[in-house]
């Protein structure tokens, strides 16, 4: 996934325009909007 | 939006110090507004049924400043997001709002700041009865009032910060703000003693159990402070300590992790649970993922739409890792079936098969789970289990949150 410095989510009642560069959900779990991981441990 | 639906009937609210309180009923739907000792104020359940989404809403007390009177407060859970719309009423209520307007949010601690747009298409309309100082949503008496709505998403362990909203006119005026907390709205529905009161337990349940194993698994000190000394960003409390106990290896024995990639082929799972839950499943180094299927669906679903396969480097232990974001927590029951270049060898997962493997640890995954972590591994044996402890618990409270979810039903209300 991309990882953008700008990302606008669109829903049918709302848009929502963010300026955070971290603002981006990736498979190795880097922060997301909190600033804080909200990664749970992997567990095989 | 399809209309303005309102709960049929509210019981047990806590009117004290209120002077009046009045029950509309039209078509069998209940409005209950009421009135604080000089307060012009109200509260409300409402469902605003927008598309097939749900959603809850609170009215408070009105904050009221020069330039905006901020309203109801509404939790959103659709669109994959935890998401709190605060909705206002600008100072010049004949002109309505500038397209330049916008509502920006800080959450807790952090400098992140999210900016919401006008949107003409979030709004509702009351009728204010100046006489009684109460607002109706039929128009029977009263001064119709817009109300405009502004979109704010937050995280699992956020729901105890505070959120400060500040609302800028586009065109004149000055800024205008309020805080305020998912806790608080939580506790408004909870108080209320209706249909959504269940949900909203378990979605507060759920941020309590979550803060503490995250706080330990990333290091989160300012977290974990707040939940050794109770301070602000910790919900302290969970609603009921013995709902979780319910939730065992066999609730979601259904749903567990299945794969035919062969013996010796190492398979996992983790949830994040950002304003979003993505489920991620991580497959052995090398591994060719060919497609993803959503439940019996025919067709595969979009690389880099709806999902992403990242990985093979030092951030994922080498493993390849397919992310599938934006679940709902009523859809962690969605199957998803990851097909490799080898037709023969799938991965079959569910958001909950995260919960079915944390539920049902054995003693060689735990070793496993301490040495993924250097955060973990500084822990003792003692301070380890309770981490486990913790971790189980979690996923107990977001087992209750989907369940909930599943469960409310506002039409039934």
């Amino acid at each position: 996934m991309t990882k953008d410095t700008k990302k606008i989510y669109s829903t049918p009642e709302a848009e929502i325009v963010r300026f955070d560069s971290e603002d981006v959900i990736t498979a190795s779990g880097e922060e997301g909007t909190s600033g804080h991981s909200t990664l749970m441990p992997v567990v095989y | 939006m399809k209309g303005i639906e309102l709960f049929t009937q509210l019981t047990a609210l806590d009117v004290s110090g209120c002077t009046a309180l009045t029950a509309l009923d039209a078509s069998g739907l209940t409005l209950s507004t009421l009135n604080i000792t000089g307060v012009p104020g109200f509260i409300s359940t409402r469902q605003y049924t927008l598309s097939d989404t749900k959603k809850l809403l609170y009215g408070g007390n009105p904050t009221i400043t020069s330039d905006a009177k901020f309203y109801a407060k509404q939790l959103e859970l659709t669109e994959g997001s935890l998401r709190m719309y605060f909705y206002m009423e600008p100072a010049s209520t004949t002109s309505g709002l500038s397209d330049n307007s916008i509502m920006e949010f800080y959450v807790g601690n952090s400098s992140t700041k999210q900016t919401a747009k006008y949107d003409a298409s979030v709004t509702y309309t009351d009728y204010y009865d100046s006489t009684n100082h109460t607002f109706s949503a039929t128009q029977s008496s009263g001064t119709a009032v817009t109300h405009y709505g502004f979109a704010c998403d937050v995280t699992s362990i956020q729901m105890a910060d505070s959120i400060q909203a500040t609302f800028t006119p586009g065109d004149s005026g000055s800024p205008s703000s309020i805080t305020y907390t998912v806790a608080d709205y939580l506790d408004a529905v909870i108080a209320l003693n209706g249909s959504a009161t269940d949900l909203a337990k378990a979605i507060k349940d759920y941020g309590h159990y979550v803060q503490k194993p995250l706080a330990t698994l990333h290091g989160f000190v300012t977290v974990a402070t707040a939940i050794n000394e109770g301070k602000e960003g910790h919900i302290t409390i969970p609603t009921s300590n013995t709902t979780i106990t319910n939730v065992t290896t066999t609730t979601v024995e259904s749903y567990k992790l299945t794969s035919t990639l062969g013996d010796g082929a190492e398979v996992g799972s983790a949830l994040q649970l950002d304003s979003n839950i993505t489920l991620l499943v991580y497959l052995p180094s090398g591994t060719t993922v060919n497609e993803v299927k959503k439940g019996d669906e025919t067709n595969a679903l979009t690389l880099n739409t709806d999902y992403s396969v990242d990985g093979e480097d030092y951030k994922t232990g080498g493993k390849v890792v397919v992310a599938i974001p934006n679940l709902t927590a009523k859809e962690l029951t969605t199957k998803y079936t990851i097909t490799t270049s080898d037709s023969n060898k799938t991965v079959t997962a569910y958001g909950l098969s995260y919960v079915h493997s944390v539920l049902n640890l054995t003693d060689a995954q735990k070793t496993a789970l301490k040495a993924s972590s250097t955060n973990l591994l500084s822990l003792n044996d003692n301070d380890f289990n309770d981490f486990v402890t913790n971790l189980q618990n979690a996923v107990k409270a977001l087992y209750n949150y989907y369940y909930a979810e599943t469960q409310y039903n506002p039409q039934n209300s």
